[in-house]
């Protein structure tokens, strides 16, 4: 079983084995329940790694700043297979890469812990098999984590990490097999009235302030000028109007078709709690359906949307 | 008639009178309240119905968006079938403008505000003309949040600078402490709506205040602090938050001081208008030039450049300090990057 304490010690070996010039990990964050991402490039800093069920972030977005070098990095199994789109795109190399692999428990939804137990602290919380135990002030909470799963996270069928240089021991705590309830979710709106679910997005997205946290975090959102600053043409400007937001939106969901991994970040990361799975859920069961592929599962399939094909039946023209 | 000694500068207002004295001041003049949106409160222009969240400490955004908005026009052009343009600068409104709901911590960011648009060589206009309608009703905060540390950084939760009324909730009601001139003219219409505070309920507000107590640290000495910072350039801290930070601009966004912004002309060559919107030194885009080189084009010059301004440069300037602890930043940002631990990390030992 991997602790803490393996985990330091686990990475430390690999780290000097392998002459890496780093490791990506999550440390111990100061706010409650967010641990804070980092490069962990001295054997003596090992110490400062952690993993709980708050480790939600994708760390495969911080290896477009350590290209050319030899980097160690955490992966659960949203993060091996956003490792693996970035290969197949030709961001990273494979081989610069030493993939540690942590068989995912499922990732725990802070805000909705946090709502229901204002002022909860990481100290608070912890992890045993399915169960979640919360010592608030000489009483203890016990919850089913799977109750406190992310969506993103209940629905996933792949936590487990594959092709990678070391899968570490299953963690001590866990959660069920993943359930349609993110598909089921996005198949209730997608059955919508038009109006009715045009009216559920306006709202949501009334709230988003395009602090761009959401593309900020995603390993797929790496261009070098992103359309959202493009001044010629300006697509759109930084004003938090409808039109803006919307655009935004929309075309950032549309470049994700055949990547997105559905990891959950820009949910997570989203200041406004705007539920952006509802927009990347609907996208990848789209690309499931039309194209039968699931992205980041293996380096050969070419990826739908950005491949072509003399012999692509084009149902969809006329 | 003016009221102006202590014990007739102390009103009460039942909660449910709350609704109705709003809709009436909010008759003459624009009065914006902290509104709940989504899971964070902000501030809003008033209208009769609006839910209004007096609870939340601070609001999830900062009140600057009264005086700063997030985006504001600042002309229209439109070219008539003469082909000549005419520009439309649009109107302000002269009457007052209460903030109502506002907490201590954004009211020194305001003080901090001042001091970019209004003392440095040209005052900015918009700003200019919001904050000289401004009357500020503030609050007391009875609960501050765990990420709050204002009383660090020069206010309190019952500090009153920045205010012309106070409020203080207490049972199912509201003190009104009127504290100057501006305050006093501003409630003397409403005052039907109020009864006057007798002495049970003075000593009661004064209980609550001596209850409610935030002791995260010392004050911080800012001079120091400016010293430590610009002195620790090099410091291998700042490669530490640049390897977590995710260059998003929540930030800055949710800083009631951070005040970058940037133009932008929208429309064509027959109509249009000029924007400004709020930018963020924690884009990558902020400082890339038309060449197309970046001077922080790395994310450790970003991450330095929030703390070096506002715990350096600021101080530098002789202007406020950045930061008046109010702790959202701490609170929203994803990767836990922490202002606090920055300053515990640049501060002298027992400072
Ligand atoms: S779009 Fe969102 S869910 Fe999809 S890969 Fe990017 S961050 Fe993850
Ligand atoms: S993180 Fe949320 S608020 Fe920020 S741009 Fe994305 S959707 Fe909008």
């Amino acid at each position: 079983m991997t602790d803490k304490v393996s985990l330091a010690r686990t990475l430390q070996e690999v780290f000097q084995r392998e002459g890496l010039d780093g490791v990506i990990g999550y440390a111990a964050g100061t706010t409650p329940l967010r641990p804070r991402p980092t490069v962990v490039t001295k054997p003596e800093a090992f110490d400062s790694l952690v993993f709980d069920g708050f480790c939600v972030q994708n760390l495969a977005n911080y290896l477009h700043r350590h290209r050319g070098k030899r980097m160690g990095i955490l992966v659960k199994g949203c993060d091996r297979r956003a490792v693996r789109v970035l290969v197949q795109e030709k961001q990273i190399a494979r081989e610069d890469l030493y993939l540690i692999g942590i068989p995912c428990p499922g990732m725990l939804n802070r805000s909705q812990l946090l709502e229901e137990y204002p002022g909860l602290q990481g100290d608070q919380v912890a992890e045993e098999g399915d169960t979640l135990y919360l010592e608030l002030s000489g009483n203890r909470v016990t919850l089913s984590r799977v109750d406190y799963l992310l969506p993103t996270c209940r629905a996933c069928r792949h936590r487990v990490p594959d092709d990678v240089d070391l899968l570490l021991d299953p963690l001590p705590f866990t959660s069920p097999e993943a359930d349609g309830s993110l598909a089921d979710e996005v198949k209730s709106i997608a059955e919508m009235e038009g109006e009715e679910r045009a009216g559920l997005f306006r709202e949501e997205l009334s709230r988003c302030i395009l602090c761009y946290a959401c593309r900020n975090v995603c390993p797929f959102c790496y261009c070098e000028t992103c359309f959202t600053d493009s001044l010629q043409p300006a697509w759109m400007t930084p004003a938090p109007e409808p039109d803006n937001i919307f655009f935004y939106h929309v075309n950032r969901m549309m470049h994700m078709a055949g990547r997105c991994v559905t990891c959950g970040s820009c949910e997570w990361a989203c200041p406004e709690h705007i539920q952006l799975r509802l927009l990347y859920g609907k996208l990848v069961a789209d690309v499931e359906e039309l194209f039968a592929y699931e992205p980041g599962l293996d380096e050969t399939t070419p990826q739908p949307l950005s491949h072509f094909s003399e012999h692509d039946p084009d149902e969809h023209i006329g | 008639m003016t009221r102006t000694n202590t014990s007739d500068s102390l009103w009460i207002l039942p909660a449910d009178a709350l609704p109705a004295f709003l809709s009436a001041l909010a008759e003459n003049g624009e009065l914006w309240v902290p509104v709940p949106v989504g899971e964070g409160a902000r501030f809003l222009p008033y209208r009769e119905g609006l839910p209004i969240d007096l609870t939340q400490t601070p609001p999830a955004h900062p009140a600057k968006s009264i005086l700063f908005p997030h985006s504001e026009v600042l002309f229209t052009y439109h070219r008539g079938d003469d082909g000549i343009p005419a520009l439309t600068v649009p109107e302000f409104d002269s009457r007052f403008l209460v903030a109502f709901g506002v907490r201590s911590c954004d009211l020194h960011a305001i003080n901090a505000l001042d001091a970019i648009f209004l003392k440095r060589s040209v005052p900015d206009t918009g700003y200019q003309q919001r904050r000289e309608r401004l009357r500020v009703i503030g609050i007391a905060c009875l609960s501050p949040a765990a990420t709050c540390f204002c009383d660090r950084m020069g206010g309190g939760p019952f500090d009153t600078t920045g205010m012309d009324v106070q409020i203080v909730p207490f049972e199912e009601s509201y003190l009104f402490r009127i504290l100057t001139e501006g305050g006093n003219q501003l409630l003397n219409p409403y005052l039907d709506y109020f009864q006057a505070a007798d002495e049970g309920a003075i000593r009661k507000i004064a209980a609550l205040e001596e209850g409610t107590s935030l002791q995260t640290g010392q004050p911080v000495d800012f001079e120091d602090l400016s010293q430590a910072i610009k002195t620790h350039n090099d410091d291998p801290y700042w490669e530490d938050l640049a390897n977590a930070c995710l260059g998003c601009g929540i930030c800055t966004f949710v800083c009631p001081v951070c005040s970058c912004f940037t133009l932008v002309d929208e429309g064509t060559p027959r109509a249009g208008r000029r924007v400004r919107a709020w930018d963020a030194c924690m884009f990558s885009t902020f400082t890339k030039e038309a060449s197309g080189h970046n001077p922080r084009g790395a994310e450790v010059a970003r991450v330095k450049q929030r703390f070096f301004h506002k715990f350096y440069y600021c101080i530098e300037n002789e202007e406020p300090p950045g930061c008046v602890g109010c702790g959202r930043c701490v609170a929203q940002c994803p990767t836990s990057i922490d202002i606090r631990e920055v300053i515990r990390h640049y501060q002298r030992e027992g400072t």
